[in-house]
């Protein structure tokens, strides 16, 4: 029995990992340990730690724990509550507009027609750009002197400039606009590639069964492209939830919060008011928002891998 | 050019539509850069009379750009901060995706979990804790507190999409360098990084557009205007309402440009960068 059991052992030694290889494996992970640790997880601790305090930010000795206090004032902020809602608008509006601009020219450029190699390198210009420039042109483009003004007052349609970014009911909806602007080809080369992955073969016997092409779209490209559809939505809905650059820039929140979203509210709470405790809390709003939809992501990991 | 018209006369009639509408769209959201760059080629009293082409032309206001909002500090200083932080990412993501594709070792599975987690979590959501641990350890208003955070949050999504890459190399190729005398390290440096180049490639593009765009924590950690990178120059010295519409145009152009010629270059790797870091991501 001894000697079984001591001959077992042995073959199954080599295929144990010598103990000085477990170091080596742990040595190379190290460096990355050390600023994943200490510059992202260590904060997001804490700011769940300050989320339940009250605090300047200046002097340590001075946080004072507040338990749930936060929160129930965010209930009744009227402005987190602005702020909530036109980043959820903010968000769907964005996704919605890039959905369905993407898969559209995603599909009339899969037909390969003249022209198409220009369209996709001319929508792609603004997707390299940082928003902040992007919030910049737009700015003056929709400014009471900008073209779009110019434009309109040439047609007829206006004899005052519409104040686009003053208008409480269009800032948001401008911010949006910009976005959409910018990350379209972003969505429509992702759907793009997805398109490449749909064997052909399907479309032909369809064809040949008689499906026209807008049924084939329907019946075929659709249905395969779901966790394609999936990926892009979510992606969508997390970059909507942090946005802050091209609001800073173009309305900074206003006028008076009217483009206000999560991010600019906790910028100016942390950074103007000092306010690092409500800061923190308005923090894990945005963290809750993402992680509730990286949830969903998650679930449909698995048929994200063979795309890529 | 003629190719291409004999394919267009040949094509059905909403083909053909389809073919204008896509040049024509195409075209339509030219029109901001395009009004941009005629802006930016105005002379001052021009800038509100004129619709698209000005009467005379004054490219000076690129170099009254230049100097007035101080591109070349900008520049600078968004060059180190991005090169600095993107390198560094690439060296410690790499040796990290390795030791998770290649050596087990105790905890491997918790720690590929918590950076995964990683991959979601926003910068907004850790900059009160950061920007108050930076004032503590006196080194806010510091570039090298940037690039350190620019690299824990490049982390996540670099070693995701390297470690991928290198579960495809056959450890039999690792396996013969070190019979042949190399180390861990050596085979990783002589054997994996090599074949890796295209994963590198794309990390690396994913990266540099990443943080070279990268606004909020340039923005909240950064005080002094000889530090600023250029969103934060942009969005504090070109973008203010009093200065000049030309030389704002002409400010955006000037920052558009490399980033536009790059792709112009390597138009292939940057819609693989961008999209493969989306969809691992």
């Amino acid at each position: 029995m001894i000697t079984d059991s001591a001959n077992l052992r042995s073959l199954r030694q080599p295929l144990r990992r010598p103990p000085w290889r477990r170091l080596t494996g742990l040595l190379f992970v190290l460096p990355a340990l050390v600023f994943f640790a200490l510059l992202l997880l260590y904060p997001i601790l804490l700011t769940f730690y300050l989320a339940f305090t009250r605090w300047t930010g200046f002097d340590a000795s001075q946080i004072e724990f507040v338990g749930w206090a936060n929160f129930a004032e965010m209930l009744g902020d009227r402005v987190f509550w602005l702020s909530f809602w036109h980043t959820i608008g903010f968000v769907i509006g964005t996704t919605v507009l890039l959905n369905l601009l993407g898969l559209g020219f995603a599909l009339l450029v899969d037909l390969r027609l003249p022209g198409s190699g220009f369209f996709k390198a001319v929508l792609f210009l603004p997707v390299l750009l940082s928003p902040v420039l992007v919030g910049v042109m737009w700015s003056r483009m929709l400014d009471a002197f900008g073209i779009v003004n110019q434009l309109l007052k040439l047609a007829g349609l206006t004899k005052t400039p519409i104040l686009f970014l003053g208008d409480p009911q269009l800032s948001l909806a401008t911010v949006v606009l910009a976005t959409v602007w910018q990350y379209t080809a972003y969505d429509m080369l992702i759907y793009f590639a997805g398109l490449q992955a749909i064997p052909g073969v399907l479309l032909e016997a369809a064809a040949i069964d008689g499906a026209g092409p807008l049924t084939r779209v329907r019946r075929i490209t659709i249905p395969l492209l779901t966790p394609v559809i999936t990926v892009v939505l979510l992606l969508n809905f997390i970059g909507g939830f942090k946005v802050f650059d091209v609001v800073y820039v173009m309305t900074r929140g206003g006028p008076n919060h009217h483009s206000e979203v999560l991010a600019t509210y906790l910028y100016e709470q942390a950074f103007r008011f000092n306010a690092m405790g409500y800061a923190s809390a308005l923090a894990l709003v945005i963290v809750a928002l993402s992680f509730a939809v990286s949830y969903l992501r998650m679930r449909t990991a698995g048929s994200v891998e063979e795309l890529s | 050019m003629i190719a291409t018209w004999q394919t267009w006369r040949r094509l059905s009639l909403p083909l053909k539509l389809a073919s204008l509408f896509l040049v024509v769209y195409g075209l339509l959201s030219l029109v901001p850069v395009l009004w941009v760059f005629s802006l930016s080629l105005r002379a001052g009293r021009e800038v509100f009379t004129t619709l698209f082409v000005p009467s005379s032309l004054h490219p000076e206001n690129y170099l009254v750009a230049w100097e007035r909002f101080g591109f070349a500090t900008l520049f600078r200083n968004s060059i180190l901060v991005t090169a600095a932080s993107v390198l560094l990412t690439l060296a410690v993501a790499s040796l990290a995706a390795y030791a998770f594709a290649r050596l087990r070792f105790r905890g491997a599975d918790v720690v590929f979990f918590a950076l995964l987690l990683g991959v979601m979590v926003p910068p907004a959501a850790a900059i009160v804790p950061l920007f108050v641990m930076f004032k503590g350890l006196a080194v806010f208003n510091n570039q090298g507190a940037l690039v350190a955070t620019y690299v824990a949050f490049g982390l996540p999504i670099a070693v995701l999409i390297l470690r991928g890459f290198f579960l495809t190399i056959p450890a039999e190729l690792v396996e013969a360098a070190k019979i042949d005398g190399c180390s861990e390290l050596g085979a990783f440096w002589r054997i994996v990084l090599p074949l890796s180049r295209p994963a590198l490639a794309t990390v690396t593009i994913f990266l540099c557009m990443s943080n070279w765009n990268e606004f909020l924590l340039a923005l909240v950690f950064l005080r002094d205007t000889e530090l600023y990178t250029l969103p934060v120059g942009i969005a504090q010295f070109v973008g203010q309402w009093d200065s000049p519409w030309e030389l704002v145009a002409a400010g955006v152009i000037i920052a558009a440009l490399p980033i536009w010629l790059l792709y112009l270059g390597l138009q292939e790797q940057f819609v693989k960068g961008l999209t493969a870091g989306a969809l691992k991501g």
